[in-house]
């Protein structure tokens, strides 16, 4: 049972590592994405219609069923990213060009994002024979063949994911180290702490925020299209908004580290399933689950108090930058 | 080489088409222009997304476009059941948008206005539980009341006691108490869940102790009498009292507010204080005029809709009125629409989204003005603004 908990944690850790890992790279440039919640519903709603347009193809063709593993991961994850990064997009739009607020866009991003992912589904209902949970338990669930990580605890414990399991681990660690060791990274940086420092400098702010918010809200996008077709195997009423913002707090709770993230994706996550698993009764299991938000508002205060370097978030961010602005 | 230096200095200067510079000085009649404009293309939007995500075909029903304005009015105002319901809507986002504004204004990011309400809302429902059926009505609403105080207060005065000491980050704190108030709201339906029943269910539905009472027919009235006057009275403490001018200074610079001898840790605390009490004011009414219950998801989302009418209505709780009016119309009506038309009903939420990031659109075209440079554009497409030796002649002639 001990390994149970650790593999699901574990696999639910993922939706919150690719929308916290979006997020950071978006907040590293000075822009609080509050839509991230939205964007990772209009992922999921993206990798939805990839999915519905592959096996549409597949029927016109008149090869319905014969699916390949490539393709059904090429059209679900292209169609995410391309959803998501649309989102991003506007965001992007409205608060760099035309400089408005980012929290009240970000909300409002939430709020249309939020109705339209059901909205959208509600025209592929009558379509679920098409197999779409097939395509999910048949190619994004599991990479490796089950006689082979079904053998020990030690495969089970590494080997028993989904490709995008692996990729979020990959996504996370990369992000780190783009922003550490790169120019670019630097670069990004600099536009997060001081923009008017950056352009002085030389450097496109308004090209750097374009590129995070949408690299950004792509990645985050690919949480919501794990959520639908690896976590709930394409079952489309589950609607992940709420855990967007778990991914937002988690941005905190990491201190802007990608590599802290992934552990702390996966506290979080174990936090949220362990009730689950521990026969609490229901009143109790609500409390438990509780305590990542607990522990996000103690960070936030101690990193205050203490006033650390380390724990502390982009100089400049939540505000736009306009040149001719003091 | 020679001529390659000569072909980098004939590298084009790019002049950009247009540049973007705030207007100074802002007729108000171009900002009603602007934003009227920007409200009827919106409505605009809204029908024209009904008539293509509609599976009635135009055989079927030829005012297929039309009818979705029709469907929305008939929703909202049709009757006065509807027309209080819709009212009763809008000035819930209303008062919502109202509390938060005091913090808005100096600069205090309080997105934790659906904890607050929720934290309200769990005061009043405490009372209603364990001590409204033994004791009057009227006692009950008050000490309803008081607890939807407190606790709302409370609430707010955390993450307002943090920002002034330790200058914590407002905005993640307060919506991170959204989410633990939702949590404990889950917990205590959970706990003293009807029985039969995963959640709370309706309190006192055959005593109707703690609700409020009718009027004319609609339990509605009394709140939406009692909104309309705290947002006038919002309006007028921002506007004219001792402590809106305090807020007012803190919102241009703290600096100057440490300057003059302004007590920013107090303002701070106290203008969370009472945003928090209004909050829950709005929460009381929520369970005593409607919901008769609680639960996590009583508040669905209003204070988070409330705080982009706050920022659009410019901070001025008399302009929010319009915006909460429009996005109850837009949100109930829609809902009406779709049953009709057959289209999901989550069609609200996207039409409310879309409305919100048009009109946030719209504050661009107020604030900021475009000017073209189309001739400097074009010029610096034809000929480099370079000093002689490389005229196109020379070009010509390296050819």
């Amino acid at each position: 049972m001990f390994l149970e908990i650790i593999t699901s944690s574990i696999k639910f850790a993922t939706v919150f590592l690719f929308g916290s890992a979006g997020e950071t790279v978006t907040e590293k440039s000075g822009h609080l994405n509050m839509g991230t919640p939205g964007i990772m519903c209009i992922g999921a709603m993206g990798s939805a219609i990839g999915a519905y347009i592959y096996l549409s193809i597949l029927v016109k063709l008149g090869i319905p069923g014969q699916t390949n593993a490539f393709l059904a991961f090429f059209f679900t994850a292209f169609f995410c990213l391309l959803f998501a990064g649309l989102a991003g997009l506007l965001f992007s739009f409205i608060t760099v060009t035309l400089r408005c607020n980012q929290n009240v866009t970000g909300l409002a991003l939430t709020t249309f994002g939020v109705g339209l992912y059901p909205f959208v589904i509600s025209f592929f209902k009558k379509e679920i024979s098409l197999g779409f949970s097939s395509l999910s338990s048949k190619y994004l669930m599991h990479v490796f063949p089950e006689s082979f990580y079904n053998s020990n605890w030690f495969t089970q414990l590494f080997f028993s994911y989904g490709i995008l399991v692996y990729l979020a681990i990959a996504v996370a660690i990369g992000i780190a180290i783009i922003m550490k060791k790169t120019r670019v990274g630097l670069f990004l940086r600099t536009v997060g702490e001081n923009p008017a420092a950056a352009d002085a400098a030389g450097i496109s702010v308004n090209r750097y925020r374009y590129l995070a918010t949408i690299i950004g809200s792509a990645i985050s996008g690919l949480g919501g299209m794990y959520y639908l077709f690896d976590n709930c195997s394409a079952a489309f009423e589950f609607v992940v908004d709420s855990y967007g913002w778990l991914a937002v707090s988690l941005v905190i709770f990491t201190m802007w580290n990608t590599n802290i993230g992934i552990a702390g994706s996966f506290i979080f996550a174990f936090l949220y399933i362990m009730p689950g698993y521990l026969n609490v009764p229901g009143p109790e299991k609500q409390i438990f689950a509780l305590i990542p938000y607990f522990v996000t508002v103690i960070i936030l205060v101690v990193t205050s108090i203490f006033n650390k370097k380390l724990g502390k978030a982009p100089a400049g961010l939540g505000q736009s930058y306009f040149r001719e602005d003091r | 080489m020679p001529e390659l230096a000569q072909k980098q200095k004939v590298k084009k200067v790019r002049n950009p088409l247009f540049h973007i510079a705030r207007r100074n000085e802002v007729p108000t009649w171009f900002v009603f222009v602007v934003k009227l404009s920007f409200i009827l293309g919106a409505l605009l939007l809204c029908g024209i997304i009904s008539f293509l995500v509609s599976p009635i075909t135009l055989d079927e029903m030829p005012e297929k476009f039309i009818s979705y304005y029709i469907f929305v009015v008939e929703g909202t105002f049709f009757n006065m059941n509807t027309a209080f319901s819709t009212l009763w809507n809008a000035s819930l986002l209303l008062i919502i948008a109202a509390a938060i504004t005091p913090a808005f204004k100096m600069k205090f990011w309080n997105i934790g206005a659906e904890g607050q309400v929720l934290m309200g809302c769990f005061g009043a429902a405490i009372v209603m539980k364990f001590i409204a059926p033994s004791i009057p009505n009227f006692l009950a609403l008050i000490l309803m009341l008081v607890l939807a105080l407190i606790f709302a207060a409370a609430w707010a005065a955390i993450p307002a006691i943090f920002k002034a000491f330790f200058n914590t980050n407002e905005t993640l704190f307060t919506l991170m108490m959204n989410y633990i108030a939702i949590g404990l709201v889950a917990a205590f339906s959970l706990k003293f869940k009807a029985t039969g029943s995963t959640a709370l269910g309706v309190l006192n539905a055959g005593t109707h102790a703690g609700w409020m009472p009718e009027i004319f027919g609609s339990s509605y009235l009394i709140g939406i009498f009692v909104i309309i006057n705290l947002v006038v009275a919002l309006w007028f403490y921002l506007k004219y009292s001792k402590h809106g001018y305090e807020i007012a200074v803190l919102n241009g610079s703290v600096r100057t507010a440490e300057y003059v001898g302004i007590n920013v840790k107090v303002v701070t605390i106290r203008t969370m204080i009472l945003c928090g009490a209004v909050c829950g004011i709005a929460g009381f009414l929520l369970v005593s005029g409607s919901s008769h219950t609680v639960s996590e998801t009583v508040v669905g989302g209003r204070g988070f809709t409330a705080v982009m009418i706050s920022w659009l209505g410019h901070f001025n709780p008399l302009e929010m009125v319009l915006y909460s009016v429009l996005n109850a119309i837009i949100t109930v009506g829609s809902s009406n629409a779709a049953a009709n038309l057959q289209y999901s009903g989550e069609v609200a939420n996207v039409l409310s989204g879309l409305f919100f990031l048009l009109i946030l659109t719209s504050e661009f075209f107020t604030n900021f003005r475009i000017r073209f440079n189309l001739r400097q554009f074009f010029k610096s497409k034809n000929e480099p603004p370079m000093s002689e030796g490389q005229t196109p002649k020379a070009e010509g002639g390296k050819q």
